[in-house]
């Protein structure tokens, strides 16, 4: 099943959001392996969920997450993702409108590897997006 | 005085004894009132405040008068009695009649200076009583007043504490309310701006010079009410913050601000700093509140030919004072009242661009430093900005 090997999961809750980080993605080409996941509790479910056990299942070399989804939102995911032995590696990029400090030190706190506050203007969001994905696929490329 | 005198009543039935009593009982601070009748004794009592009665049991027997009367039953307790008596089991009968009576006896043949003393105690014991008895009415009422008093008191306490919680309960609501502002009026404006750009990008070829100036200006648009909610931001959680006060040396609150300021904002004003006086604040705060001032400086002297901003200080009492001077355009003194308001703006979007909160943030620093901000200028002429931070 292709979604097993996804690279990137996005895990988003706006499908225009989720649209405008595939695309600023396409344009450094990683967009192709990308997962797009609609809530936390798809998130978890995914990293957690039954169906991993198999063989198949690859780790994402990265996730793209936004912090304010219904369901679970994103700091749980973060918790859970942090700290599981199984998953804990893996890099966890927050995307999120919120500037606030409370949010951005949560997110630290429990592990993020980096915090995004996305930026109204579509080239520096673009840009950032781009630019911090490449920059943790790249290392966790070297940690392999 | 006379209200302050002490009245003695003297009554006997015997001349020589009341003579002799009231011989010995008087002297310039009192009046001594004597009568061997009954009616008149009565009369007397009558029309005097009496402080003391000084009788014999015989009289005491035989008086059929209203104060005896009174007194065998039981009334006129506030009013002390001394009795000459003859024998113990005189002073034994008049004790068990007349209970709960300042009461005392004098051996008869009375000695003047005992008659003397007796009296004098009864009259400082009432005298006391009465002092007490005042006491206890003021205290009485000082009692009724201070239980409601305290009952205002705990009544005004409660309230305080509703105030209080309701203050908190919307300052906590305002939070959240900022809080969701901020994160959802975000998303579509980045989605528009995004659409718009990609429509931009990918579809120009399709699109002519006119559509391609009006995606423009939804961009700019969609871009500008990003940069509103981002200070209208600031702007709310400067009132959550704690302030760090601290000695700033203010040349270097100024440099980093001039530093930061021409990343931000590139501009080619000239900007001089003259030496400044340290201060007492939070310096990244104090900082903030120069920016502003200085983008305000920069934006409104852009289109002068040499634009000059200049930060210096002016001494005053109990306070330094800071300022912010530029050439630029200026403002009428009639408006200077409304500068420092959120969303107040005296010129055009199309003259200059704003979003009304710079100068609102800068009073809020300061009024947090307990300190002032004003402003002078004229239409064309420039404006200084002053701010002052307490010593």
């Amino acid at each position: 099943m292709k979604e097993k090997k996804a690279d990137i999961i996005l895990v988003e809750d706006s499908d225009y959001d989720a649209e405008l980080a595939m695309r600023a993605l396409a344009r450094v080409n990683l967009h192709k392996n990308l997962l797009h996941l609609r809530d936390g509790a798809e998130a978890l479910d995914y990293f957690f969920g039954v169906r991993n056990e198999d063989e198949a299942f690859k780790l994402p070399r990265l996730v793209l997450m936004d912090l304010k989804m219904p369901k679970v939102n994103g700091i749980e995911v973060l918790q859970k993702v942090k700290s599981s032995d199984k998953t804990k590696t893996i890099p966890v990029v927050v995307l999120s409108s919120s500037n606030q400090e409370k949010d951005i030190e949560a997110c630290y706190r429990y592990g993020a590897n980096s915090y995004v506050v996305k930026p109204v203007e579509f080239d520096s969001y673009t840009k950032t997006v781009a630019e911090i994905s490449s920059y943790w696929l790249m290392h966790n490329q070297t940690l392999k | 005085m006379e209200n302050n005198k002490q009245t003695i009543l003297i009554l006997d039935g015997t001349i020589d004894n009341m003579d002799a009593l009231a011989k010995a009982l008087e002297n310039k601070n009192r009046v001594v009132l004597k009568t061997t009748d009954a009616l008149e004794g009565a009369k007397l009592f009558a029309s005097e405040k009496v402080d003391l009665i000084v009788t014999d049991p015989h009289h005491y027997d035989s008086d059929q008068s209203e104060i005896f009367d009174a007194l065998r039953k039981g009334n006129l307790t506030d009013i002390p009695l001394l009795f000459a008596v003859n024998n113990d089991a005189e002073e034994t009968k008049i004790s068990s009649e007349l209970t709960g009576h300042m009461i005392d006896f004098v051996k008869r043949p009375a000695d003047p200076a005992v008659v003397s003393a007796r009296a004098n105690h009864l009259l400082e014991i009432k005298q006391l009583r009465e002092e007490v008895s005042a006491l206890r009415e003021e205290l009485g009422k000082y009692k009724s007043t201070s239980e409601q008093s305290e009952k205002k008191l705990s009544e005004m306490e409660g309230s305080i504490k509703k105030k209080d919680e309701l203050v908190n309960a919307s300052a906590q609501e305002l939070q959240s309310f900022v809080y969701t502002v901020s994160h959802d009026l975000r998303a579509p404006l980045r989605a528009i701006n995004g659409f718009t750009q990609i429509l931009e990008e990918e579809f120009s070829k399709n699109l002519s010079e006119e559509a391609l100036r009006l995606f423009g200006m939804i961009k700019q648009n969609a871009t500008k009410m990003g940069r509103l909610i981002d200070d209208l931001l600031t702007f709310s959680r400067l009132s959550r913050k704690q302030i760090v006060a601290e000695t700033m040396n203010m040349n270097d609150v100024v440099f980093a601000a001039i530093n930061e300021i021409g990343k931000a904002q590139p501009h080619k004003a000239k900007i001089t700093a003259k030496d400044l006086p340290a201060a007492k604040g939070d310096f990244s705060l104090i900082k903030q509140a120069i920016m502003n001032l200085l983008s305000n400086a920069i934006k409104f002297s852009s289109r002068k030919e040499n634009a000059e901003i200049e930060i210096g200080a002016l001494k005053a009492e109990n306070e330094n004072v800071y300022y912010v001077k530029d050439n630029g355009v200026g403002f009428s003194m009639d408006y200077a009242d409304k500068l420092f308001g959120v969303f107040q703006r005296l010129h055009s979007e199309g003259e200059f661009e704003g979003t009304g909160i710079g100068l609102a943030i800068v009073k809020r620093i300061i009024s947090m430093h307990g300190g002032r901000v004003w402003a002078e200028g004229k239409t064309d002429e420039g404006a200084t900005f002053y701010f002052s931070l307490p010593l």
